[in-house]
């Protein structure tokens, strides 16, 4: 008893810290809808016309003149939704990624996912211009085969994968596949101002075929991550310890990676290389509301939702009418947020990423 | 909170990371509701069999029995439910509550996408009361002392309602009175709960003071396996272990103690 009255004394000043409530991340993820919402309805009255939004409504219900109704129906509200899932799938892929890795570095960008499609992209536009259509899909395959093979990579015989070496091979394959590109583009620079542009990342021509093309990895993808919480949960207290509880880690860690490279492959695809969601936007919701992945999966898939619908709002109205890589305008928007967050994190003195 | 009691029997054991073993043909039978310590030089495969079983690591030949059971036969889960392992120096996610911790315990009862019920959380409760961890539910692991650190894990390893603990050196990184805390602990949930405990330990007098049998692993072989007694003996310790050592009894345990006094001269 004394002892342990010692050790009190000792440790006891810091003050008890408070979990993050489950009324709080629920305000959370409230929140981040509203947010979405009222984004994803500026989106489509705004723009280089304005339109009211009685007029927006109308078009919506199919009562507007021909040309509002064209607008917003034909490229607005496609490009909103695409930008809101293509926030969510590369927002949710990081999470998940960040969870089997224990890696705060962790993001779509190490395991190869964004280099295979940045290479088979520029390829396509280089190689084989005018056949725009075959862009998303090629981008597609070339991100799920760069993940196969850096899981591949990190695989030991008998072993199986560990975080440490998917970390380390996502980096090689990285490396080595944006030398391919840079490479690529040098030997054809007369060639690659669309690459240039496809690498920023943009949702400048969105449609519905874009939407078609994604809406079915997004389900998955979220579905699955949310039924793999549990698993991602317990394997935070290392894989062993993971193991010795019951879960079956080398499976889980599987169907997560596979499940953030299929969301982040659909993502890229069709918006091309929009980096940074996938990294912060998982950090700001644990810095907000916690660590549990029952939290963190969904509120990452609202979050990462809610920061491309604003930042595309943003990228066409900034410099109307010239628009901003949409890439480049969450980078502005969630940099400094996210810095913010560290440093009210690191004086508050409570929690660590 | 009753325990079953389970008995496990490692047959053959060789086990390997790369190509040169790290166990080779190791034969251990521990009887139920034992203590038994795993003592040994560095390197010499202490962890790895402990893994093994644990059914962390598949060995390369042999097999490991659960009250007859082979374990590698066994589903991951159902094994978790019998069978505790605390790796050395676990990692921790900081902000994890102790509370927090303690209920990753439940994980191998809780079918698929079901909560905690309300039998889990008088388990938590119960396992927070038998580690003396109550005043410490609500606080983040990163603000512990490593005592409590350590108390909170066996706390995680107890709320699974083992049968068997297999612990690895719970008490290395911790001052004495921390060690003597930990191991009264483990050695009250042996003799309350009637787990069997396998503890690898890289003191020896901790071991000879806590464990009534101790099996000393040597190059991945068992040199020597029996009672305290008989396994704290200047021979066993200068081949084991490469050093010339006094072999005392503490007077008020009257347990071995071993005073080492220099690197054996011979090797």
């Amino acid at each position: 008893m004394k002892l342990e009255d010692a050790v009190a004394v000792e440790t006891r000043p810091l003050r008890t810290v408070k979990t993050h409530s489950s009324t709080r991340q629920f305000a959370i993820i409230g929140t981040g809808l509203v947010l979405l919402t009222a984004g994803l309805v500026m989106s489509t009255a705004l723009g280089a016309v304005t339109i009211g939004l009685n007029e927006v409504l109308a078009a919506l219900f199919g009562e507007a003149e021909r040309v509002p109704r064209q607008i917003v129906w034909n490229l607005r509200v496609p490009r909103a939704l695409v930008g809101a899932l293509v926030g969510m799938n590369l927002a949710v892929a990081g999470a998940l990624l960040q969870g089997i890795m224990r890696n705060p570095m962790a993001a779509p960008t190490i395991v190869g996912v964004t280099a295979g499609a940045g290479l088979a992209a520029a390829a396509v536009i280089i190689l084989l211009p005018g056949v725009a259509a075959l862009l998303p899909p090629i981008a597609f395959l070339g991100a799920l085969a760069a993940s196969v093979f850096v899981y591949v990579l990190s695989w030991q015989p008998g072993i199986g994968t560990s975080p440490v070496r998917m970390v380390l091979a996502g980096v090689a394959v990285t490396t080595m596949l944006g030398a391919f590109t840079t490479g690529l583009m040098t030997v054809f620079s007369d060639r690659i101002q669309s690459v240039v542009l496809w690498m920023a990342g943009n949702l400048v021509g969105t449609s519905w075929n874009h939407l078609e093309l994604i809406w079915f990895y997004s389900v998955i993808g979220v579905v699955g991550g949310l039924l793999l919480v549990r698993q991602l949960n317990v394997m935070q207290l290392g894989d062993e310890t993971a193991q010795s509880l019951g879960v079956r880690v080398e499976r889980a860690r599987f169907l997560a990676m596979g499940l953030a490279a299929l969301l982040a492959a659909s993502a890229v695809s069709v918006a091309g290389l929009v980096g940074f969601v996938g990294l912060i936007v998982p950090h700001v919701m644990r810095l907000l509301g916690g660590h549990n992945h029952g939290y963190l999966v969904p509120a990452s898939a609202v979050g990462g939702a809610a920061l491309i619908v604003w930042a595309d709002l943003g990228a066409r109205m900034v410099l109307a009418p010239l628009e901003l890589p949409v890439g480049v305008v969450t980078a502005l928007i969630g940099g400094p947020f996210f810095v913010f967050l560290l440093y009210r994190a690191r004086f508050v003195g409570g929690r660590n990423l | 909170m009753p325990a079953a009691e389970a008995e496990i029997r490692v047959e053959g054991i060789t086990a390997a990371y790369a190509e040169s073993p790290v166990l080779e043909g190791v034969d251990i039978h521990i009887a139920a509701g034992e203590m038994v310590g795993i003592v040994g030089r560095n390197g010499s495969g202490k962890s790895t069999l402990l893994k093994v079983m644990g059914r962390l690591i598949k060995p390369r030949r042999g097999a490991v029995y659960l009250n007859g059971t082979d374990i590698s036969s066994l589903p991951t889960q159902r094994v978790a439910q019998c069978m505790a392992v605390m790796p050395q120096a676990p990692a921790s996610p900081q902000q994890l509550t102790v509370r927090e911790l303690i209920g990753y315990g439940r994980y191998p009862h809780i079918p698929w996408l079901q909560r905690f019920g309300i039998r889990d959380r008088e388990v938590i409760q119960e396992t927070m009361q038998s580690c003396r961890l109550e005043d410490f539910a609500d606080r983040q692991l990163s603000t512990l002392s490593g005592g409590e650190r350590q108390k909170a894990w066996i706390a995680l390893a107890l709320a699974q309602q083992p049968r068997v603990m297999l612990l690895d050196e719970p008490v290395t990184f911790l001052d004495l009175g921390h060690q003597l805390e930990v191991m009264d602990l483990i050695a009250e949930l042996n003799h309350m709960h009637g787990i069997t405990v396998v503890i690898v330990l890289h003191d020896l007098n901790l071991a000879a003071r806590y464990c009534s049998r101790l099996i000393a692993l040597q190059s991945g072989s068992v040199y020597a396996d029996g009672p305290t007694e008989d396994v704290i003996q200047e021979d066993v310790l200068r081949e084991v272990f490469g050093i010339d050592a006094r072999i005392g009894f503490d007077p008020l345990t009257h347990k071995p103690v071993c005073f080492p006094y220099r690197l054996d001269a011979t090797v």
